[in-house]
């Protein structure tokens, strides 16, 4: 399986792929993006079967990305990891197309339950 | 109306938990030279969260975080560890505040000599103890008006 983990922070990023190997989930192809815009990018020439990424970023935030993504018909399976993780955020990322939210910080356990499920139903 | 200093104090333990450090309030707030991140919150209520780092637990927490042994640690890890703190905190907080709201990206940059103590009912100014050092929380809430810096 391939990720890709788009985040503005490279100490965040690093966080997040640590918990992905402390999931379970280290085995898996990770590439990493630091903003929407260098991920929309990658995802137009690269097929990935998961998109962790952060909310509030430069250039192109993530749901400005999710939404770039769908209108061009592309499904891949996205999950938002944010320090915003409010009711309203949450129905934005889901009427948007997410699979899910993790709010920051998180815990190994919090982060596994979203995201192993999100891997097991991709 | 500033949030609750207990909610301040569960969102940075939990905070520099998930980066793998205890944290306990500390009895007095020292302003540090070193690094300073704030994110600033718009809506109804305008709050500026700002976290100050001393040189010497920036450097440790970017190391660990990074896995770095390079001496100096580079500042570009510290500013983006830094960062990343206020980041969260702002995006926690964000959440008790009153209305829709919008959260800034974080703006980091190096403190000396440190601040004066601001005295203020609209500002709150928090020390925390972990393992690598003392740090400082700030919370200062403007009027929705006011532009902020």
């Amino acid at each position: 399986m391939k990720i890709l983990v788009v985040d503005d922070s490279k100490a965040m990023r690093m966080i997040v792929i640590r918990t992905l190997r402390q999931s379970g989930c280290g085995d898996h192809s990770i590439t990493e993006a630091s903003n929407g815009k260098e991920a929309f990018a990658k995802l137009s020439t690269e097929d990935f079967d998961l998109v962790l990424c952060d909310m509030n970023m430069p250039e192109m935030n993530g749901l400005e990305l999710l939404s770039a993504l769908r209108a061009k018909g592309c499904p891949v399976k996205f999950g938002f990891v944010t320090s915003e993780g409010t009711a309203s955020m949450r129905q934005q990322a889901q009427e948007a197309g997410a699979s899910f939210l993790v709010s920051k910080p998180f815990t190994v356990e919090t982060f596994s339950a979203a995201v192993r499920h999100a891997i097991l139903a991709a | 109306m500033l949030p609750a200093e207990e909610a301040i104090q569960v969102i940075t333990r939990e905070v520099f938990s998930s980066l793998g450090y205890d944290t306990s309030p500390a009895p007095v707030v020292t302003h540090p030279e070193g690094l300073a991140s704030t994110v600033e919150i718009a809506g109804p209520a305008a709050v500026t969260v700002g976290v100050e780092l001393p040189w010497d637990l920036a450097s440790n927490l970017a190391a660990l975080l990074f896995e770095t042994t390079e001496n100096p640690t580079p500042t570009e890890l510290m500013r983006d560890v830094t960062g990343e703190i206020a980041n969260m905190l702002g995006g926690n907080i964000k959440g008790l505040m009153p209305g829709a709201t919008t959260l800034s990206l974080p703006v980091t940059k190096s403190i000396a000599p440190p601040p004066d103590e601001v005295t203020s009912p609209n500002h709150m100014a928090m020390a925390f103890d972990c393992e690598l050092g003392r740090f400082v929380v700030t919370v200062t809430l403007h009027s929705a008006e006011e532009t902020l810096q």
